[in-house]
């Protein structure tokens, strides 16, 4: 999946104050992974996600996506009913040490 | 394999035919073309001349195909096929190196005309330049001036602007000192054309005049047509309201001629006109009729057209998820022309500088270069203006006065209020502080004039949000403040409310509402936009007979909609899905 020069275009995006619940998380990442794979698989394609401590009721989202453009990233969100608060290109990935094992959705 | 039908034996599938054909030898499917062709031509001549013609070419019989394809291009072309019509003259084309240059000029010029209904602009042009050297050879100057009238049109399209006026005049040279003509009548109203593109309302009544005096005397429907067109659109973008009625006459005109392209231009034309002054409502009657009517016809240049601008009206109601998708297609759609780019460019390039997603200045950028060709306030007044906010924004106003400088000369010279209103309030935001033009359109003159209230408002009022909560930024109350903070973040332009926060902020204010807005919980079940709307409908109790007549399905449509949603709710009554519905947020309790 390549824009127009044959680059792939790599995002961060910050979704905050997105679930109260571990549950409503992993619904939510279900519902993310099927629409990105089912229905988008040539626009996004999500590579990870942090989940944030927002300091009380509610958790968030730092998500590492693979698409064609910012527009499809919102449109995939609005299909999986994520939110998005920031969409930031990602030029270069500078990896210091290996993370610990991500939780399996 | 074969199949035995009422009127005739068939493959039974194409698979073995295609294998069959193949594994003829050139020899024997030249031979057995030929004898397809002679029954299918011979009496009675019952068989459709495509197929006729395809025969007759692969047979190699110039003659057959001479005869044959160019009925087939004018028949499909008389259904609306005019892909289909560009390909069978093309066809003709190939076996044409031994006809009369005239004859040849004319399947030229009438692939040309196809071609540039379907929107292959290149090959139109291709097409036009042959024919011009069939004319030249020939001294028919008559010809020739019209080849370079319609080459000045194609010129357009590619956005030379140079060349599209170099070759006008040209044309205009050689028709005028002949006889009055159709011709002369076409390159005065093309003239009119291109002067009303260049936002030059003066020059396109001083041409369009001679184009309609002539039309009326002599009675070219088609002419007149196009005149009225261009002097209804320079008046209604110029901020007359008389444009419209010229313009809606010129629709009927063409549609009692039968005249497709031009009942397109109209649409066109009214609905551009009429989102340029903020008259939303003839514009969206326009757009759905326009994009309707011409997509039922396989002309695309129109359809592309009207939904790029379909995405700046978009844009300005705040639909913005809309637009953006509208604005992608285009920009994503191979062979766009230039002139139909950069409005899709620009809409874009302001959602992503108002969100502060991805890089507005790539298509910025691109569309910059695009409007330069073209010389055009209808084009570079918009992507000045979009560079503007976008340094505003970046905080960057030193680079305004700039970016600005030439489109606001323009804007000035031609007394376009709304262009020029834009401009200098971006300037004025920039810091600027300038003799105001004569011309400058309601809600700018108002922001200007001190009043950013009564400036919101206005704007309210025309349905436009971002440029109402925009201009509260500039008012010193700080309510006014918070209504336009809140309706940016609202909006999801984030950066722009962030500018919104940090004035806040810097007067003392408390309590802003931090951060983003409350999540998108809109869809979490995937239903569709559809389903979604019927679904709000069933928990607000209405019956499915209800829900069809308010959303226009019919009911059995409805029916399948609200079994969908049953499914992806996973429950199994309506009562349950409206109470699935409000937990999980998709409607309001």
């Amino acid at each position: 999946m390549k824009d127009k020069e044959g680059h792939v275009e790599q995002y961060v995006i910050l979704r905050r104050g997105g679930w109260g619940s571990a549950a409503e998380l992993g619904r939510a990442g279900a519902r993310s992974k099927q629409v990105a794979d089912e229905e988008m698989s040539d626009e996004v394609v999500w590579v990870r996600s942090y989940v944030l401590d927002e300091g009380g009721a509610s958790v968030g989202m730092v998500c590492i996506y693979e698409a064609t453009g910012p527009e499809a990233i919102r449109r995939h969100a609005a299909r999986a009913g994520l939110p998005v608060d920031e969409i930031i290109r990602v030029v270069d990935t500078v990896v210091m040490r290996a993370d610990p094992e991500p939780a399996m959705v | 394999m074969l199949r035995v039908h009422r009127d005739g034996i068939a493959f039974r599938h194409e698979i073995e035919r295609v294998a069959i054909e193949e594994t003829l030898l050139p020899d024997r499917r030249h031979e057995l073309h030929g004898r397809a062709l002679r029954v299918l031509a011979g009496p009675p001549r019952r068989a459709d001349v495509a197929r006729v013609a395809h025969h007759a070419e692969a047979a190699g019989d110039i003659r057959a195909v001479l005869e044959f394809a160019p009925a087939a291009a004018e028949r499909a072309a008389d259904f609306g096929a005019h892909g289909e019509s560009a390909a069978q003259f093309a066809r003709a084309l190939r076996f044409a190196d031994g006809l009369p240059g005239k004859e040849r000029a004319h399947l030229l010029e009438r692939r040309a005309y196809e071609c540039y209904l379907i929107h292959a602009i290149d090959e139109a042009i291709a097409a036009r330049r042959l024919a011009l050297v069939e004319h030249r050879s020939r001294r028919d100057r008559l010809r020739e001036g019209d080849t370079r009238r319609w080459l000045s049109r194609l010129a357009w399209f590619f956005g030379d602007g140079t060349g599209a006026e170099a070759e006008a005049r040209a044309a205009i040279r050689l028709l005028e000192p002949l006889p009055s003509s159709p011709e002369l009548a076409m390159a005065y109203s093309n003239m009119a054309q291109l002067r009303m593109l260049a936002g030059d309302v003066a020059g396109t009544r001083e041409w369009g005049a001679r184009a309609i005096e002539l039309a009326e005397r002599l009675g070219y429907t088609d002419v007149l047509v196009h005149a009225l067109n261009n002097v209804g659109s320079a008046e209604l973008s110029g901020g007359s309201i008389d444009g419209a009625a010229k313009l809606e006459r010129s629709l009927q005109l063409a549609a009692d001629a039968g005249l497709e392209e031009h009942v397109a231009r109209a649409h066109t034309n009214l609905a551009v006109g009429a989102i340029e002054t903020r008259e939303y409502a003839l514009a969206d009657r326009h757009l759905a009729a326009g994009i309707e009517y011409s997509a039922e016809r396989d002309l695309d240049s129109w359809v592309v057209y009207m939904k790029g601008w379909r995405a700046r009206a978009d844009l300005e109601h705040g639909r913005w998820d809309e637009a953006a998708a509208a604005a992608s297609a285009v920009i994503e759609r191979p062979r766009v022309p230039n002139a139909s780019m950069i409005g899709p460019l620009v809409v874009l390039g302001r959602i992503r500088a108002r969100r502060g997603d991805g890089d507005p200045w790539e298509l910025l950028d691109r569309a910059l270069v695009l409007a330069e060709a073209t010389g055009e306030l209808q084009r570079l007044g918009p992507v000045a203006s979009a560079r503007a906010e976008a340094h505003w924004l970046t905080c960057r106003p030193d680079l305004v006065g700039a970016e600005t400088e030439r489109a606001l000369a323009l804007a000035t010279r031609n007394a376009d209020a709304w262009a020029a209103g834009e401009l200098v309030a971006w300037r004025h935001r920039a810091g600027i502080r300038e003799e105001l033009p004569t011309a400058v359109a309601g809600p700018y003159r108002l922001e200007l004039a001190g009043e950013p209230e009564a400036a919101a408002r206005l704007w309210a009022e025309l349905g436009c949000p971002y440029d109402a909560a925009l201009v509260r930024l500039e008012s010193d109350c700080e309510e006014e403040l918070r209504l336009g903070h809140d309706e940016l973040q609202r909006l999801g332009a984030r950066v722009t409310a962030a500018h919104a926060a940090r004035l806040l902020r810097e007067r003392g204010a408390r309590d802003l509402r931090q951060g983003p807005r409350a999540p998108t919980r809109a869809n979490p079940a995937g239903l569709t936009g559809r389903q979604l709307e019927v679904l709000g409908l069933l928990a607000e109790g209405l019956r499915n007979s209800q829900i069809a007549d308010r959303l226009v399905l019919s009911p059995k449509t409805v029916d399948h909609h609200v079994s969908a949603v049953l499914r992806k709710l996973d429950v199994g009554t309506r009562t349950e899905a409206a109470a699935e519905a409000g937990r999980l947020g998709i409607v309001e309790r």
